[in-house]
């Protein structure tokens, strides 16, 4: 699953957001890298998609977080999937339904 | 899963990015500073560069490949164009390779289902279709397109076929830019580049939304305030955009307002008297179009005649035609006055959708020629490009029906003449009259023929027309019964145009072979093959080598040579000709290399130098022209035709533009009259639709709607709506409402107040989503120069979709 470099950027200075600090330690999906003004490093090292989806909402939500900037990306294993049931074993055309023009 | 060890690895990798991006000290707040020195490399795990598969920014990134499989993708900090810097696309292109709906074989339609075949059966379908009718044959491709495959299908249809029936998807998103650089400096492409982003006191968006559509380059600009420099950001646009919430100034205009605002900056120039009388004196002419008959070229005027004609553009006249207050009009005519300033105008789809394209790109040329805005960095008018190549293949060399390598064209007979030297030709091979441009070529191929339709085969690589023309239902549907119309796709993924194709050849994605693009800047990047393509995917140019050396089987003297060597003849060390139309035989030689050695001859005819292929190996590409040093070295070229930086700029003079259409060194300043746009809302059908693209997905989403995180962040098009409208219209958030225009319709869920906020009477629809073709709806009525269609502006009305299924 996922594994990610992220820098979160707060509103300003990391030492004034000590909660939104005690909620990223607590996460054991997250370490906790350098910090640095207004901004810190850490990694995200999810189990699922569904699982990093929901750390991504939970870093967007901290307290006082402003951005969050993506620095690497070690992609997943398994296959992404199609966005559509696009196939070609039914040579139809894909969108005569809406397609009222042509009425 | 991933192995413990590689976890690991990456997890090293991971913070070193995100560390050093904090740590560092960085001057871009949220840029990892990362480069292939500083990732970890085992015997399992290594890094190659290659330039970003998306847009036409041109960055570059550091590629992790661990068992023949990509698994992770980091910022490249090497790379100029992005200084490590991604955007959330960009740090997701690995997975573009990976989605589970690949195609993987050769899949021809029977009686209504798709078979698999072999590639040599595929081959001869296509090679048996050229060669009974070449002249009804047309190939269609993209400013996705590598330098190499664009280059190999260029030489197959104009020095092979004798035919100028191809176009690329870039006519439906740079073409006016290209023909508003012919206009004003009789060459194409611009003369500055990003580096004018770090130095510009104000910077102007002209219809563009950078802050999504070019991300990279935005935060190149909006980092220097976090830096505490003083610049500022002015957005002239139909909507509010993530662009606007970073402006200083947003000026909201009326479709087709872009025009008069031009005009009446020129106006209060000339008005108030502070236009660079120097530069124009020295080194501008002035221009109109023809009274009857229009030219790219039209006919010079003298400056009175350009005052007499730009005197009704009072700040008055343009408040009333593009709806910006007359206060703002003389607040840019001021800036521009300011020569102590630095300005940079950007645009891109929004200036060049438009049936006044290239009127208006002209135009603002215009302004910044006018107001000596030009030629010192800072100082430019830059047009930027949608797709990776769309400079490097369609523009440079020359992938459309009119064009030849180079900047020639085919209607010149020294410039054919010159070409078939070069392809080693008899005389005459290439043929003088331009072929179906884009929307022509699709008109055709829907049409029956006994109707005139006189394409009847149409090989499509790269793209996705079936859901990017406008007016689908014409361009794309009317395909559907016509049994003698044979549709071929090259496509990575089932697509809407896979759906109607009659063979669908399964090809190589990005890394899967090697390539080269050209970005907006005039910058050349190359990258080499890193990992198989799945199944028996193959690279697009073999495909295209391969029909071509069937032909020459079957005896078509075109995909000959004068010396009756095959038009693609690729020799080894030895002088022996290898096989390269055999697929296994096809990297027993670098074909890019050979292609491109070839193509860069053209490329000095018209001082767009190129360097050798071995040099832009180890670059991070290089800014054409690339002029070689007495040293050996080859020096890029950031700014053109100004003295201080362009090699071909005599001493002394200052600036020379050596391309000019008055031949004296001279720009050209146009005067063009507003017109309103081809369609406008009226009682039937009463809002304005304009279309575009979103953050996540890049143009039709082939690759990033099967990227999961993108997909979940942006899982499905919408239109956005003005909460009066939507209140008037009954219509709440999320409810489903059906666009209708005159051409088409589609169903969309309603954003109120989402991230882009359109005025009343206007309606926003991206196009990324092949479930809701907003392109039903659009119309295609076009830029009579560039061909361009409108994808800006049109009239539909919305209604909910519970009215309309009572």
């Amino acid at each position: 699953m996922p594994i990610s470099g992220l820098v979160l950027t707060f509103d300003d200075t990391v030492a004034n957001h000590r909660e939104s600090m005690a909620a990223l330690r607590s996460e054991p999906a997250v370490t906790v890298g350098v910090a640095s003004g207004n901004r810190v490093a850490i990694v995200v090292d999810s189990q699922s998609k569904s699982h990093d989806q929901q750390i991504w909402e939970a870093l967007r939500a901290l307290p006082g977080v402003v951005s969050v900037g993506v620095a690497f990306v070690g992609m997943e294993d398994a296959a992404e999937q199609p966005p559509y049931a696009g196939s070609h074993e039914d040579a139809s055309p894909p969108h005569e339904v809406h397609n009222l023009g042509k009425k | 899963m991933m192995d413990v060890q590689r976890r690991a690895l990456l997890k090293v990798a991971a913070m070193a990015a995100a560390g050093s991006a904090v740590s560092l000290g960085n001057p871009f707040p949220n840029l990892p500073v990362l480069g292939a020195d500083d990732l970890p490399e085992t015997d399992k795990l290594s890094w190659k560069k290659a330039p970003c598969r998306f847009c036409g920014t041109g960055c570059h990134v550091q590629v992790g490949v661990e068992n023949g499989r990509v698994v992770a993708i980091a910022g490249d900090k090497a790379a100029d164009v992005n200084k490590g810097l991604l955007c959330v696309k960009g740090y997701h292109v690995g997975g573009i390779l990976y989605g589970e709906d690949r195609l993987t074989h050769p899949l021809l339609k029977r009686d209504g289902r798709y078979v698999q075949i072999g590639w040599d059966e595929a081959i001869e379908i296509v090679a048996q279709r050229i060669f009974k009718s070449p002249a009804t044959f047309a190939f269609y491709g993209s400013g996705q397109w590598t330098i190499p495959e664009g280059y190999a299908a260029q030489k197959f249809m104009k020095g092979g076929l004798g035919s100028n029936h191809i176009d690329p998807n870039a006519r439906l998103c740079m073409a006016s830019a290209v023909t508003g650089f012919l206009a004003t400096y009789g060459v194409d492409e611009p003369a500055g580049c990003y580096a004018d982003l770090d130095e510009c006191n104000v910077l102007i968006a002209w219809g563009n939304n950078p802050a999504e559509m070019h991300p990279v380059l935005f935060s190149r600009f909006t980092d220097r305030r976090a830096r505490g420099e003083n610049v500022r950001l002015i957005d002239i646009g139909t909507r509010r955009t993530r662009t606007t919430d970073a402006a200083n100034d947003y000026l909201e205009m009326k479709p087709h307002g872009d025009v008069a605002i031009a005009l009446g900056i020129m106006h209060l120039l000339i008005e108030n008297g502070n236009y660079d009388k120097d530069f124009v004196q020295k080194h501008c002419a002035f221009r109109g179009a023809e009274a009857t008959t229009p030219t790219l070229q039209g006919e010079a005027i003298s400056e009175s005649e350009f005052r007499k004609r730009i005197a009704k553009y009072t700040p008055e006249l343009v408040e009333e035609l593009s709806g910006v207050p007359a206060d703002q009009i003389r607040m840019l005519g001021d800036l521009f006055g300011n020569r102590n300033l630095r300005i940079t105008s950007l645009w891109c789809m929004g200036m060049n959708q438009h049936t006044m394209g290239t009127a208006v790109n002209s135009l603002v040329h215009g302004v910044h020629l006018l107001s000596g805005h030009f030629g010192r960095p800072g100082d430019a008018p830059t047009s930027l490009t949608g797709q990776p190549s769309a400079c490097g293949t369609v523009r440079e060399v020359g992938t459309l029906v009119h064009a030849l390598p180079g900047g020639l064209l085919v209607v010149k007979p020294e410039h054919r003449a010159k070409s078939e030297e070069l392809w080693n030709l008899p005389s005459g091979r290439i043929n003088p009259t331009p072929g179906y441009h884009t929307l022509q070529m699709f008109e055709k191929f829907c049409t029956p023929t006994n109707e005139g339709g006189d394409i009847d085969t149409l090989f499509v690589q790269v793209t996705n027309p079936g859901q990017s023309l406008p007016n689908l239902s014409k361009l794309i549907d009317g395909k559907v019964g016509l049994e003698d119309k044979f549709l071929i796709v090259s496509e990575i993924y089932p697509t809407a145009t896979t759906q109607l194709a009659d063979l669908i050849l399964p090809a190589a994605l990005w890394v899967e072979k090697n390539g080269m693009y050209g970005n907006s800047e005039r910058r050349t990047q190359q990258w080499f093959k890193m990992v198989d393509p799945p199944g028996e995917a193959r690279d697009d140019c073999w495909m295209t080598i391969a029909i071509a050396h069937r032909l020459f089987e079957l005896g078509h003297d075109g995909m000959k040579d004068k010396d009756g060597n095959f038009l693609f003849a690729v020799k080894d060390d030895a002088g022996n000709e290898v096989p390269i139309w055999e697929y296994e035989h096809y990297y027993d030689i670098n074909v890019d290399k050979h292609l491109f050695e070839e193509y860069r001859k053209f490329s000095v005819i018209k001082h767009k130098n190129l360097a050798p292929y071995d040099e832009y190996v180890n670059a991070r590409g290089l800014r054409w022209p690339v002029v070689e040093q007495p040293d050996g070295s080859w020096r890029e070229t950031m700014f053109r035709f100004a003295e201080f930086d362009d090699p071909f700029v005599e001493k002394g003079k200052g600036f020379d533009f050596y391309h000019s259409t008055s031949g004296d060194g001279r720009a050209q300043i146009w005067f063009h009259d507003y017109a309103p746009p081809p369609e406008v809302p009226d009682e039937e059908f009463p809002m304005w639709l304009c279309t575009g693209r979103v953050l996540e997905h890049w143009h039709t989403g082939t690759m990033t709607r099967r990227l999961s995180p993108l997909n979940r962040a942006m899982p499905t098009a919408y239109v956005e709506m003005n909460p009066d409208d939507a209140k008037a219209a009954n219509v709440r958030q999320g409810e489903v409402v059906v666009i209708e225009s005159r051409r088409g319709s589609t169903e969309l869920a309603v954003w109120i107040n989402g991230r882009g906020r359109p005025p009343r009477g206007t309606v926003f629809v991206p196009f990324f989503d092949e479930t809701k073709l907003i392109n039903h709806c659009t119309l295609e009525a076009h830029d009579p120069f560039s061909k361009q269609p409108d994808y800006k502006k049109c009239a539909v009305r919305v209604r909910k979709l519970s009215k309309v299924t009572q």
